[in-house]
């Protein structure tokens, strides 16, 4: 298991650096000219030239990636350029805070329901309950969420007045106060990843369910529900943990939509931002930060799957 | 007991297991109203009579001098204070940190009586050194500010005393005192560091002062306890809710969880007004969103071209199906029909025959096809180009749209393509504009126009005293761009502001400088 870790470790490392001049250089040849972008209609030949050079733009660009990796690997991931005076890594811990926590609220409120539906599905499958299983999560993927956020503000926020629909949370202020806040963008984000996370589990089931292993459980005369807990579920579910795992990756990094929508301070509504306003260090470090999110929460998911099938352990 | 009767008493009989199933059904069913009526009472979603909140785009910069974004100065000027300020319905010129006004009879000398005792956040004193270094830091590279073009023929300052400062000028300037209207005008003290604490802490002499501010996220302000206006502002705290989409802005608004949206594009207007909540307020202005050509290169250089450009726009109708008829037509010369130089020389008329003949003489008997470069994300631009497309149509223009969002076309295409079409906003003086735009050699000539006619009477219009010789003198300028400059200038378009019902005194301004100092929550 030791040199499994190790041997992930060094290659999650090495897709790390790779990623980082992937980005160094997309984001260098993205059209038009940071100082230009930061000066505006305001420039003059004068002071593009001033900020060309306090920025360091005139480097080559291999002195520039050098520079902006070793900061990173010292901590520190530079200032601001649209965000005057902030340190990128102070945003960055603020906004990825923001984004784990509705990550959380969201995982804690989907995972199990959707494990449930599919489970149901698989165990019913070709009844009423199946198709309908079927249909609400088809529908649910393919809605974009972008649509149902705005759906559900009319609906719960606009029409019934029961909910906010901006959620700008403020962390000066208690959370748990603010905590209605939430629900609109965690029922939006549900929508999006119960239908994956359900259809996967449905799948499985139904796969488990007609192996030999089981077929064999039944026939002994175990117990329905020993047979569905003890055998079907606990290998039914591990796929799934792949699928959560890149769920969990997109929740934390990838929401810039339903972050837009709601107004939410994530890292999503920090990378648009960044974009936008052509800050180029924030735009490096964000989707940096996002792709590591991505790479260790998979590792995370292949060690748990790891732990829970004791036949990959000794292959 | 019969075996029917038998059968009939099991049937009605409820087991304990149903009993309690039924009842927790039950249970839970009536605690969800009960939920959400707890989640709609929450301290949240209270809005407090002590609390003003108000949705803003989020800005890159607050600190004057500095600014490169209008809207950025809806929360600039809650913070700082300027030496002038427009208020009321209808704009007036008001003083504010300035007391009063006097100018030498060739108005090449100004001097500004100062407001005393009025104080910074910080503490000290606002007075004439505080004007001086405000002024003298335009001209400082390493702030590179955008207002060294504007006071660039100020030759000297002086502090005549404590609170007397006089601006000697190069040149005489009718409009100086128009120029401290700009966003990027608050005075700054001279004492604080606006390089380190300027976009984190800054301090002004404004009604409110920062508590503490989120980056990107809100700006949250108390009152001003020593405002120099005794007994304002009215409303113990400011909350600036930074949100990037306006559906969002305006969402926020619509369910109570904000009180004042500014800057609300034209396809909410309608949706605002049936809103029985909403109060909707509209502002004239001198906004325009120019399709300009460049004048250096053909076929543009034609002058018959540009103006089969011109006749091709029915004006009317253009304001109408792109800000919804809030607008006043122009004349393709930049001059705004409120302003006190403006001339009216009639409206130029649709008119396709006249447009294909043109081409025709310049050599584009077939027609011609341009393309248009704009910003895809700032109303109304996107929708005077397409309205122009369809309307060229018939005159044998074809168009193509290159619509790029506002970093590339800035980086990319603006003051480079050969069509562009951009977002101007607003200029209390024209001639600001003008010398801005269309004389030889600025850097914003978006046209890259070059007449030295146009400059002589420029020039003689920025130094002429008397207000009839320089009407005279602005209407030739009109003419003449009305006849052969470099762009369509369609219309000018209103600004609007939706408020909650419970808002009073709100009164948004034409220099971004919105007045949130007499505001009441009622």
């Amino acid at each position: 298991m030791l040199p499994y870790i190790f041997k992930r470790a060094v290659s999650i490392i090495i897709s790390l650096l790779v990623a980082s001049i992937i980005i160094f250089v997309i984001v260098q040849i993205l059209p038009g000219d940071v100082a230009q972008m930061i000066l505006g209609q305001y420039q003059t030949p004068e002071t593009l030239h001033q900020l060309r050079e306090s920025l360091g733009l005139y480097d080559p660009f291999y002195v520039r990636y050098v520079r902006w990796i070793s900061g990173i690997l010292k901590g520190d991931l530079g200032i601001s350029l649209s965000i005057t005076g902030c340190r990128i890594a102070d945003l960055l811990l603020d906004r990825s805070r923001n984004s784990l926590l509705l990550a959380a609220c969201a995982s804690l409120f989907v995972i199990p329901i959707s494990l449930l539906i599919g489970t149901i599905a698989g165990l019913k499958r070709d009844t009423w309950v199946d198709k309908m299983v079927s249909l609400t999560t088809m529908v649910a993927i393919s809605l974009p969420e972008f649509a149902s956020g705005i759906f559900f503000i009319l609906i719960f926020s606009l029409t019934f007045k029961l909910l906010p629909a901006m959620s700008n949370i403020d962390t000066n202020v208690d959370l748990l106060r603010q905590f209605p806040m939430l629900i609109l963008p965690i029922l939006t984000l549900s929508l999006v990843i119960l239908g994956y996370i359900a259809r996967m589990t449905r799948a499985s089931v139904i796969e488990v369910s007609s192996s030999n292993y089981v077929r064999t459980a039944v026939l002994m005369g175990l117990p329905t529900s020993n047979v569905i807990v003890k055998h079907i579920l606990r290998n039914a579910l591990l796929p799934s943990i792949t699928v959560i795992a890149m769920n969990m990756g997109w929740l934390i990094g990838g929401i810039v939509v339903v972050e837009s929508v709601f107004a939410f301070p994530g890292l999503g509504s920090l990378l648009l931002y960044g974009v936008m306003q052509r800050d180029v260090p924030l735009i490096q470090a964000s989707v940096l930060f996002a792709a590591a999110a991505y790479m260790i929460l998979n590792f995370v998911a292949d060690l748990l799957y790891l732990f829970l099938n004791p036949r990959l352990r000794n292959p | 007991m019969s075996k029917g009767k038998k059968k009939d008493s099991q049937a009605k009989k409820v087991t304990r297991r149903e009993f309690i199933k039924t009842t927790a059904c039950a249970g839970v069913a009536m605690t969800v109203p009960g939920i959400f009526n707890l989640l709609s009472k929450s301290a949240y979603a209270q809005s407090s009579k002590k609390t003003l909140r108000v949705v803003a785009i989020p800005h890159p910069k607050i600190t004057p001098g500095q600014m490169t974004s209008g809207p950025a100065a809806n929360v600039v000027g809650c913070i700082y204070d300027y030496l002038f300020r427009l208020e009321g319905k209808e704009q007036n010129f008001t003083y504010s940190l300035a007391e009063s006004t006097e100018h030498s009879s060739d108005m090449t000398q100004w001097t500004f009586k100062l407001r005393e005792k009025v104080k910074f956040h910080h503490g000290t004193e606002f007075t004439a050194d505080d004007v001086i270094f405000t002024v003298n830091r335009y001209f400082d590279k390493t702030v590179a500010s955008p207002m060294r073009a504007m006071f660039e023929h100020i030759d000297k300052i002086e502090k005549k005393d404590r609170y007397l400062v006089r601006f000697l000028l190069k040149r005489p300037d009718p409009d100086f005192l128009l120029k401290f209207l700009e966003y990027n005008t608050a005075m700054l003290a001279h004492d604080y560091d606006y390089n380190q604490f300027g976009n984190t802490k800054p301090s002004g002499t404004g009604a409110y002062k920062v508590v503490n501010m989120t980056p990107g996220q809100r700006v949250y302000m108390e009152r001003n306890p020593d405002y120099f206006i005794r007994g304002f502002p009215k409303v113990d705290n400011l909350e600036f809710i930074l949100i990037q989409e306006p559906q969002t802005q305006l969402m926020t608004v619509e369910a109570g969880q904000a009180d004042i949206m500014t800057w609300v594009p034209f396809d909410f207007l309608s949706r605002s007004r049936q809103n029985p909540e909403l109060t909707l307020q509209g502002l004239p202005t001198s906004f325009h969103a120019p399709i300009s050509m460049r004048c250096d290169q053909p076929p543009f250089n034609d002058n018959r071209v540009r103006q089969a450009m011109k006749l091709v726009v029915d004006r009317k109708m253009m304001v109408q199906t792109t800000v919804a008829g809030y607008g006043e037509v122009a004349n393709d010369d930049f001059i705004w029909p409120k302003s006190i130089l403006y001339n009216d020389i009639g409206i130029k008329e649709r008119n396709i025959d006249n447009a294909k003949e043109l081409l025709s003489k310049a050599g584009y008997p077939k027609g011609l096809d341009v393309e248009i470069h704009c910003e895809s994300n700032k109303p109304p631009v996107m929708d005077v180009v397409l309205t122009f497309q369809q309307m060229a149509k018939p005159a044998g223009i074809n168009v193509q749209i290159v619509g790029v969002t506002t970093d590339i076309y800035y980086a990319k295409y603006w003051l480079k393509a050969p069509v562009t079409c951009t977002s101007w906003g607003h200029r209390e003086n024209p001639l600001d504009l003008l010398i801005q735009t269309v004389k030889t050699g600025v850097p914003w000539n978006e046209g890259h126009y070059s007449n030295p006619d146009l400059d002589k009477m420029l020039a003689d219009a920025l130094v002429e005293v008397d207000l009839k010789k320089r009407k005279e003198i602005v209407k030739k300028i009109q003419l003449l761009l009305s006849e052969e400059g470099p762009s369509v200038v369609p219309f000018f378009y209103n600004l609007f502001t939706v408020t909650r019902k419970r808002v009073a005194g709100f009164q948004q301004t034409r220099n971004f400088v919105n007045d949130y100092r007499f505001v009441e929550i009622v």
